[in-house]
């Protein structure tokens, strides 16, 4: 080796090890995320349905599509609103357990493992508790309200009722991780601005309010965009749990975007709609972090 | 008042641990029942009369071994892969000085929120369309490609994982650099430094990122529900999917059996969480506090 080669590799040594390690996982990255990504938005313009055809350029229409149809609009409602039931029960109830494990107890450790391990299971393995739990006879739920001497209830048959069945098993599954990422938050507060408050005058409402609160701030916008995101795509759950049902009341848009996609193959409507679901999820995001930017000032 | 207080919050929170340790029972006590006894039961808690544990051992005789080890080598794959490039783009990201260090950091971070809804069917097209795999001709048709094909389990890359990258990152950065700088006076190259110096250092943070991503993967049902069809190349929580999904038709139900593979494909990680939970959800509560 001549020491012109020699003098570049050590120059540059350090670009050509990261670039050498980081080059694969971007290759990787670009292949099986990147080029979807893009392939995706483009998607939205055109009608294709999988044959070796040339997809036909249809400009705006896939989107004039979705927002003239009453079953899409509804759909992105039913997205957000069972999604949004999700997130804030699973928000207030982790937020509450978070601070029950804050207080000084014995057995702690074996109690948060109880609260972990839902999230441990796959969702279809457990799911199908739920699903046996409310079958309409010999289903446990409904032998329970015969005991008890009430009227059963043919849960497939309800929209509320079975909303309230994947809300349930959503912050069965999700609500432990979330309680040990706010009470890390809660443990990060310095104890001495407790004090200080207190020796202000100040109650339990406004310790929270003025003490707690602004103290978990970086957490809780970790925590939302976090279940945001997830919420934004949950479908998983509802198409084991109800497959949309009854009469479509619990098809989310995302569960919709995979029947368009990989059933019926009409991959524009797909990408149209994923492309309106991503936007919105990025558009929420966004808007919480304005929020709470705002705040900060 | 304060001891009152304290039973109180014990007590709140020992009941939503039964809620929560529930459905693991109920699933591996129906799994013990028969077929028609379960469909009358009527209880909370399936207690069978007189257990039986065939829908256990239909594991062995069902083939259904095969996608069980499956899911093993899967979990071990990305466990390894993701584990092996956390470290290696960690401390690179966290060390060296090169052009694009910053924007690959901000790639990293972004990569992370990408929501997989973008994703999901263009990639599901890619996949069917690769050409020369799977029957495909250059052009990508003729065939299907990746789809119902034992490779897909191993090729996809989940956003999420980038996550894992940036913890140790941050892990790097709060770490000084005598050790490495000692050892590369002594003439230690790059990787003899990494493997060397820096795993046996950050052996926790190391363990976190493999544990999750292995329980992680192991949980992962949609992927081969999604692309595969074949009972050969699903894994056990696919297959799991599958039967339960078809308990939205009509037909017939073999509830004991959907609950012993539940349980047989839930005993895994659970396991594991049980003796290495420390590093599982330290690392989780630590991504959240430097994420």
């Amino acid at each position: 080796m001549n020491t012109e080669s020699r003098s570049f590799w050590r120059r540059h040594r350090d670009a050509l090890i990261a670039y050498s390690i980081i080059g694969p996982f971007a290759l990787w990255f670009l292949l099986t995320i990147g080029i979807p990504l893009v392939a995706g938005i483009l998607l939205a313009f055109f009608k294709w349905n999988g044959m070796p055809v040339m997809p036909e350029w249809v400009g705006l229409r896939n989107f004039s599509f979705f927002f003239n149809s009453n079953e899409y609009l509804s759909s992105i409602w039913k997205q957000l609103f069972i999604g949004g039931l999700c997130l804030i029960f699973n928000m207030l109830i982790s937020f509450g357990l978070a601070s029950l494990f804050n207080i000084p107890i014995r057995g702690k450790g074996l109690l948060r493992t109880a609260y972990y391990l839902p999230n441990i299971a796959a969702v279809s393995a457990t799911v199908a508790v739920v699903v046996a739990l409310l079958i309409p006879h010999g289903g446990g739920l409904n032998g329970l309200l015969t005991k008890l001497g009430l009227e059963p209830i043919i849960w497939s048959y309800s929209a509320g009722w079975m909303i309230f069945w994947v809300v349930v098993f959503y912050v069965w599954r999700n609500t432990g991780p979330l309680a040990i990422i706010w009470l890390a938050g809660l443990q990060s507060i310095d104890p001495t601005l407790y004090e200080a408050a207190k020796v202000d005058g100040a109650n339990r409402l406004q310790l929270l309010r003025y003490v707690t609160l602004p103290g978990l701030r970086g957490i809780a916008a970790f925590n939302f965009i976090r279940e945001i995101i997830g919420v934004m795509q949950m479908y998983d759950i509802v198409m084991l749990m109800t497959s949309g049902g009854p009469n479509g009341s619990t098809d989310v848009l995302m569960y919709r975007i995979y029947r368009d996609g990989l059933k019926s193959y009409n991959f524009g409507m797909a990408g149209a709609s994923s492309v309106i679901l991503g936007l919105l999820t990025v558009l929420i995001t966004l808007v919480y972090l304005r929020l709470f930017l705002k705040e900060e000032k | 008042m304060k001891k009152l207080g304290r039973w109180l919050a014990l007590a709140v929170l020992l009941l939503g641990a039964v809620v929560m340790i529930y459905p693991f029972l109920f699933s591996l006590l129906a799994g013990m029942t028969r077929r028609q006894e379960f469909q009358n039961l009527g209880e909370m808690l399936p207690l069978p009369k007189d257990p039986t544990f065939q829908a256990y051992r239909s594991i062995f005789t069902t083939g259904l071994i095969r996608p069980f080890f499956n899911t093993l080598l899967r979990s071990l794959w990305y466990a390894f892969v993701i584990s092996g490039f956390s470290v290696m783009m960690g401390y690179v990201l966290s060390r060296l000085r090169f052009k694009g260090r910053t924007f690959f950091l901000y790639f990293i971070i972004c990569a992370n929120m990408i929501p997989g809804v973008l994703t999901l069917i263009p990639t599901y097209i890619e996949m069917a369309r690769i050409p020369f795999l799977g029957g495909n001709d250059w052009t990508g048709f003729g065939g299907s490609g990746l789809i119902n094909h034992p490779a897909i389990l191993y090729v996809l890359l989940s956003p999420a994982s980038a996550v894992w990258i940036f913890l140790f990152r941050q892990t790097m950065d709060s770490l000084p650099r005598d050790y490495e700088e000692a050892a590369y006076m002594d003439g230690s190259t790059f990787m003899n430094t990494i493997v060397r110096i820096i795993v046996p250092i950050q052996r926790p943070i190391i363990a976190t990122i493999f544990l999750n991503m292995a329980i992680v993967t192991w949980n992962d049902f949609m992927t081969p529900f999604i692309y595969i069809n074949n009972l050969k190349y699903t894994t056990l929580p696919g297959y799991v999917g599958t039967l339960v999904a078809a308990l939205q038709q009509v037909g017939d139900r073999d509830y004991p059996q959907i609950f012993a593979l539940s349980t047989i494909s839930v005993l895994p990680p659970v396991l594991i969480f049980l003796f290495l939970q420390r590093y599982i959800v330290q690392g989780f509560a630590n991504a959240g506090i430097k994420g």
